[in-house]
């Protein structure tokens, strides 16, 4: 049931049709979590309050997606196009960076005051990656996610000020 | 005496075959009897055992609960002889009411996730590892203390 509703909600999401044009495709790294799997995480107990603040974001996150590719020569034309995917009209751009290395941005859908969806894209000189993240999503918390699983980007998220969720 | 000793190993034939999932029954029974095919079956017991011996007592706490895990190698060619595919294995797992965790492709090697949650912590789980030549398919029965699991990583990562 949980992965029939995962799959409709990716129908829905913002790059969906992106996901869907690469992911068959080998030369992709590809990682997929559902919301069971995240319901598991939320079961754990933290050791510190970071840690129990962490758990308590994880466990209304109702998936993950994410689509990257390394030693491409292509990276800023897929940055442009997944950039191009996005629905201007259901997603803010919240933050943009730019670096002699990459470029990077933060888009976000906002449903009943709350944040539903986080899009993050990067572009680098040889790496590129897409990663969509779908639930109630405190932003805050997501920096903090990030440097627990080791994502790179979402720590700076962590710049944002406290004006959502 | 003999009769009684004869019934209990019965039961406990019967009881380990339903302790296979259907799935993996269903692969099993499929591709069992086809050359360059391997199947091994191990008790938790066994496994914990392993990782004593091996000096990973991180692990051993987090796997306490699991009662077997099975492993099945099959050359990628076996599915085509049988006109089977991957994909449609993984409808009958989600048929056979297994839910997918996460999903996971790195430098063309798919690994895909699957839990069933059973009564008192009888879940089986099974990871399916999609190779450029073979499947690899494991089904664990048992439970995996995801607090425990936990734990254990980041005692090993500290080794």
């Amino acid at each position: 049931m949980i992965a029939v509703c995962l799959s409709a909600q990716a129908q829905n999401d913002a790059i969906a049709k992106f996901f869907s044009k690469y992911q068959d495709n080998e030369a992709f790294s590809q990682v997929t979590i559902s919301g069971k799997m995240f319901s598991m995480m939320a079961n754990l107990t933290g050791e510190t309050e970071d840690e129990k603040a962490m758990i308590g974001a994880i466990s209304k996150i109702k998936g993950l997606r994410i689509l990257s590719k390394s030693d491409t020569r292509d990276s800023r034309v897929l940055y442009k196009e997944a950039i191009s995917m996005i629905p201007s009209k259901d997603f803010e751009e919240l933050m943009a960076i730019r670096d002699k290395d990459k470029d990077m941005k933060f888009f976000t859908k906002e449903s009943g005051g709350k944040i539903s969806e986080l899009v993050m894209i990067m572009g680098g000189n040889d790496e590129f990656m897409v990663l969509t993240l779908f639930g109630e999503i405190d932003l805050k918390e997501m920096s903090k996610i990030g440097k627990a699983v080791n994502i790179d980007g979402l720590q700076n998220l962590e710049n944002i000020k406290e004006k959502k969720n | 005496m003999k009769k009684f000793n004869i019934l209990i190993v019965l039961v406990l034939l019967t009881s380990g075959a339903i302790a296979q999932s259907k799935s993996y029954s269903t692969l099993k029974e499929k591709f069992i009897d086809r050359p360059d095919v391997h199947s091994f079956s191990i008790s938790g017991w066994v496994g914990r055992l392993v990782l004593r011996m091996t000096d990973e007592h991180e692990f051993k706490n987090a796997i306490k609960e699991l009662d077997h895990v099975r492993i099945l190698i099959i050359p990628r060619v076996e599915f085509a002889y049988q006109n089977l595919t991957v994909k449609g294995f993984k409808k009958l797992l989600t048929q056979d009411s297994f839910e997918q965790l996460a999903f996971f492709r790195e430098n063309g090697e798919d690994v895909t996730l699957y839990l069933r949650e059973g009564k008192n912590k009888r879940n089986h789980y099974f990871v399916l590892v999609e190779e450029d030549q073979e499947v690899v398919a494991i089904e664990l029965k048992g439970y995996l203390d995801p607090e425990l699991l936990n734990s254990s990583s980041k005692l090993a990562s500290n080794k």
